[in-house]
């Protein structure tokens, strides 16, 4: 029981990297501008499947170039959603929750045109080396595994680098913290906005390659990431990029111990549990600075 | 009428009674909810639940079972985060529905796990069995038209008022003595009943309560219908239930193929969605008072629906 239950914590840590990497691309948006970017999951999954088409049977080497037009899409779709849909309504003063509806709907556009242009069926990377399980003291990662793990660490790294070291960062945190005044000091935050859903878009790329290289890729795949990414971000805290981290390595691990300790598919059950005992325990989130 | 024109009529209804109720939540209260399926399920499993467990297919029993639940469900979600935020509500909703939805999923024996229930009876109400199509649309006539006018009378009451007033400004209304959070659940549990009474009516009417039927694609969809439609209009929900049933039946008509018509009903619900939340805060109700209004030389007709965005 104690191997099940280690090997359970493993799968839990894989998939939670990838639901960290994707929070903290969420995390980013959501923190600087305020706004619920559910379509983030839909543009994860119109990458991915971008990256799975092209790349079919071409060599390694050329799906690098291949991730490269993946992350492209991906950055420019999220920019057409920020300029012609989220800025247009904040222009007009809408509340945040009438950006969010607006997003659903993108979401849910965006995930129909995918059916529409790629098809229903479900697609593959062709990853199977990757895949290989290797053994030490009894319990099994595969490559593909150990890189995910260390993906959404690096992921963190550099992320948390850019905030507190670069002059960058300090630019975004002043934006986040008060637009207004950051433009008055000579900020422009248009700028920095664009660049952070720049940079959210590639997160969750990588994200999404990742995922569809461990399970497959689906047009519905993004839908999902993006709660759970979105429930990590709430669960982390306000303005926490590690808050926002360990919520998807939570996720990932709960929701692996209650598949292997729980007869039945209960790990969105088991998830949406914790985040409401969370909520009503600590409102302000694991990691949060306190103010929201 | 011919069979096709009851069958759609029928669902229309249904579905008129579910945006009915989601529009007191999303349009008089401003509070965006997407669990509108999961509750509409919650109704349509308590009719199979009642009927497989307790053996009545008496309406008013799997109607008391629905309400119950779909109100506790409602409180659960609504209480533990309405007091924090609005994000934080709106991912409680979403992630109430995909988890309720899986414990469904796992209870096969009230469910029928993936493949449904199966072969549920025809309903009665106080005894009177409601046996043949033509019958089903009569007690779904019946249901929509109690279903609006409980929620016209909600509206123009009191209570309605002081929805839209903290919907409108509630530090405003909290500052006048009234305690917020209690109104804003009881709007969620109200809209939430609606749903949960319309499931009960619609697996009745169809025999089957299947899981699939009630995911979080048909909640948003549902939500495309009311803000398209037209937000805090009653007769812009009916106007949406005609879109929502409309659609699906006219791609029909066209010969669109099932492999498309299913993803072309998304994009083209998800577009309208985006569009009509950006440019036409009123929906199709506010371009019907809108028209009304410049013949009648603006009588007091569209000012309720063209204010939804400045909110």
């Amino acid at each position: 029981v104690n191997d099940l239950l280690g090997q359970a914590i493993i799968q839990g840590l894989i998939f939670g990297s990838i639901y960290a990497i994707a929070a903290i691309g969420f995390g980013l948006v959501y923190h600087t501008t305020g706004v619920f970017h559910i379509a983030y999951g839909s543009i994860l999954a119109l990458a991915t499947f971008v990256i799975v088409t092209l790349g079919a049977g071409l060599p390694p080497i050329a799906t690098l170039g291949v991730g490269v037009v993946g992350v492209a899409v991906a950055v420019a779709a999220s920019l057409a959603v920020y300029g012609g849909v989220y800025a247009v309504l904040e222009r007009r003063g809408a509340t945040a929750m009438v950006v969010f509806v607006a997003s659903l709907g993108v979401s849910m556009a965006i995930e129909g045109a995918i059916v529409i242009v790629f098809g229903a069926s479900v697609q593959n990377f062709n990853a199977d080396a990757l895949l290989q399980v290797h053994f030490v003291a009894g319990l099994g990662a595969s490559y593909l595994g150990i890189m995910t793990v260390v993906a959404g660490a690096v992921s963190l790294a550099i992320v948390l680098w850019l905030m507190n070291q670069t002059r960058w960062g300090f630019q975004v945190q002043a934006v986040a913290s008060n637009r207004l005044l950051a433009e008055g000091i000579g900020i422009r935050p248009w700028r920095v906005i664009v660049a952070v859903y720049a940079l959210a878009a590639t997160l969750s790329v990588v994200a999404g390659v990742l995922l569809g290289m461990t399970t497959s890729v689906t047009a519905g795949m993004g839908t999902n990431v993006s709660l759970l990414a979105a429930i990590a971000v709430l669960m982390g805290g306000s303005q926490s990029y590690f808050g926002a981290y360990a919520g998807g390595l939570i996720i990932g691990i709960v929701q692996a111990v209650a598949a292997t300790v729980l007869p039945g598919e209960w790990g969105v059950t088991a998830v949406f549990g914790l985040f409401l005992v969370v909520i009503l325990v600590r409102p302000s989130g694991l990691f949060g600075r306190g103010y929201a | 009428m011919t069979a096709v024109a009851v069958e759609v009529s029928t669902l229309i209804l249904i579905y008129a009674v579910i945006l009915v109720g989601l529009n007191l939540v999303v349009g008089y209260g401003r509070i965006f909810s997407v669990n509108q399926a999961l509750l509409f399920g919650v109704g349509a499993f308590a009719y199979a639940g009642a009927t497989h467990f307790l053996g009545t297919n008496e309406l008013l029993v799997s109607w008391a079972i629905a309400i119950v639940a779909a109100s506790l469900l409602s409180m659960i979600v609504a209480m533990a985060t309405l007091r924090v935020s609005g994000d934080h509500f709106i991912i409680a909703s979403f992630g109430i529905q995909l988890a309720v939805l899986q414990v469904f999923y796992n209870w096969s024996d009230l469910s029928g796990g993936a493949a449904g229930a199966f072969g549920l009876p025809n309903p009665t109400l106080l005894g009177v069995e409601f046996n043949s199509p033509s019958l089903l649309l009569g007690l779904a006539f019946l249901t929509a038209v109690a279903a609006i006018f409980l929620a016209l009378l909600v509206v123009r009451s009191p209570y309605g008022r002081l929805i839209k007033a903290i919907a409108d400004d509630e530090i405003a209304v909290t500052a006048a003595g009234f305690e917020v959070l209690p109104i804003k659940v009881g709007v969620f549990v109200l809209g939430g009943s609606l749903a949960a009474i319309a499931g009960v009516v619609y697996a009745s009417y169809l025999g089957v309560a299947q899981v699939s039927d009630y995911s979080i694609t048909v909640s948003i969809t549902l939500l495309a219908a009311v803000v398209a439609g037209g937000l805090r209009s009653v007769p812009g929900s009916i106007l949406g239930a005609l879109l929502f049933v409309g659609l699906p039946n006219a791609l029909n008509l066209l010969h669109v193929p099932v492999s498309i018509s299913g993803p072309l009903q998304q994009l083209v619900f998800g577009v309208l969605l985006v569009t009509v939340m950006m440019f036409l805060p009123g929906g199709m109700a506010g371009i019907v008072a809108l028209a009304r209004g410049a013949r009648l030389f603006r009588r007091r007709s569209s000012a309720d629906g063209q204010k939804s965005l400045s909110a």
